[in-house]
């Protein structure tokens, strides 16, 4: 594959660049994958619970966070502000995943045990998210290198999330055991993932290729490294096609 | 044209997690109590009931036979508690909790209940 893409950008006519810089609008798809990892420590150290706290305040305190993996792909438009500046907004489809694991004598110390399962049994929260997510981008492009900075904003989201549970399964002898459970829900997330991206342009016969890395920043100190392809094609030739 | 759906809109939130929960139930009861006067009873009914939105966001009210149950705490998994009640939604139509009240020294009343959605 990389041979013959390799081949393809030898074809490269600076023109269609050209001409790309001087539209309003320029119209590109971007396929990606990211790993999430975190800055320093995956353990959530617990904070004081102050009285009329709520659960949620403290839900995942003493948990470790796990490194995951995802992808997003989507459109983007840049809009022509300056010279070398633009505005990039799109859509994008981005799926993401939080892991919380206890460790389960964590749980037998600072939960109540119940028969059935309990929300503050929980052993491992597994939360699986695809996102429709809006990119609001600041873009400078200096000759072949573009640097987006901006943030991706969620407006929906599917969320699968698993549980699973410790459950006491007899007082004596005392033993423990395990459970799970699957809940689906539709969510308007309220979350900003700030990013950034740094691309190099790669010109084609017809369209410009732009491999980029970059880094969307999560909560509690994650963060997703991530790589793909910017696919540009020009407003001309576009309108051309259709 | 579009003043109806935003009604709708209002009235049952699809992006809240409680919504799939929502809905007209019958409520299998079993109710076991002591006391000293009658000793132990032990029984078994049904109700017809609706759970809808609490007053907070992360509530849900029970209403059984006209009379409101009071809110029930929920929680993202679907688990549900008040003082004396704790349980869950198996499944997003079934609903199972137990509730436990101490009377007085010699009084104490418990039930059980399975709801199911109609």
């Amino acid at each position: 594959m990389s041979i013959i893409l390799a081949t393809y950008v030898s074809y490269g006519q600076d023109t269609i660049r050209a001409k790309a810089h001087h539209s309003k609008y320029q119209f590109s798809f971007l396929v990606g994958g990211f790993y999430k990892s975190f800055f320093g420590n995956r353990y959530i150290k617990p904070t004081t619970f102050e009285l009329g706290d709520s659960f949620e305040q403290h839900q995942y305190e003493r948990s470790i966070q796990t490194p995951t993996g995802g992808f997003k792909f989507g459109a983007l438009v840049d809009i022509r502000m300056a010279k070398h500046w633009y505005f990039t907004t799109g859509m994008l489809f981005c799926y993401r995943k939080d892991i919380f694991e206890y460790n389960s004598d964590t749980v037998k110390k600072y939960n109540n045990i119940s028969y059935t399962r309990n929300i503050h049994n929980v052993l491992t929260y597994n939360y699986a998210y695809t996102n429709l997510e809006i990119p609001l981008m600041i873009l400078l492009k200096l000759k072949r290198i573009s640097l987006y900075v901006g943030a991706n904003i969620p407006i929906l989201s599917y969320k699968v999330a698993n549980y699973s549970y410790i459950i006491r399964q007899s007082y004596y002898p005392i033993s423990y055991g395990t459970s799970e459970k699957t809940v689906k829900n539709l969510e308007v997330p309220f979350k900003i993932y700030p990013t950034w991206l740094l691309s190099y342009s790669f010109t084609l016969p017809k369209h410009t290729l732009e491999p980029f890395i970059g880094m969307d920043f999560g909560a509690r100190k994650s963060f997703f490294i991530q790589g793909g392809l910017i696919f540009t094609m020009n407003a001309k030739q576009c309108t051309k096609t259709i | 044209m579009l003043i109806p759906l935003i009604n709708c809109g209002c009235k049952k939130n699809p992006f809240d997690y409680r919504t799939k929960y929502l809905g007209n139930y019958v409520f299998v009861v079993h109710s076991s109590s002591y006391n000293p006067t009658d000793g132990a009873i032990d029984t078994t009914y049904t109700l017809d009931g609706k759970i809808d939105y609490g007053s907070d966001k992360n509530t849900i009210l029970i209403t059984s036979n006209g009379i409101t149950g009071g809110d029930y705490k929920i929680y993202e998994d679907g688990t549900v508690e008040t003082e004396h009640c704790s349980g869950e939604f198996a499944t997003s139509d079934k609903l199972l909790y137990s509730c436990y009240i101490h009377v007085s020294m010699m009084a104490k009343w418990s039930w059980d209940v399975v709801g199911e959605k109609k």
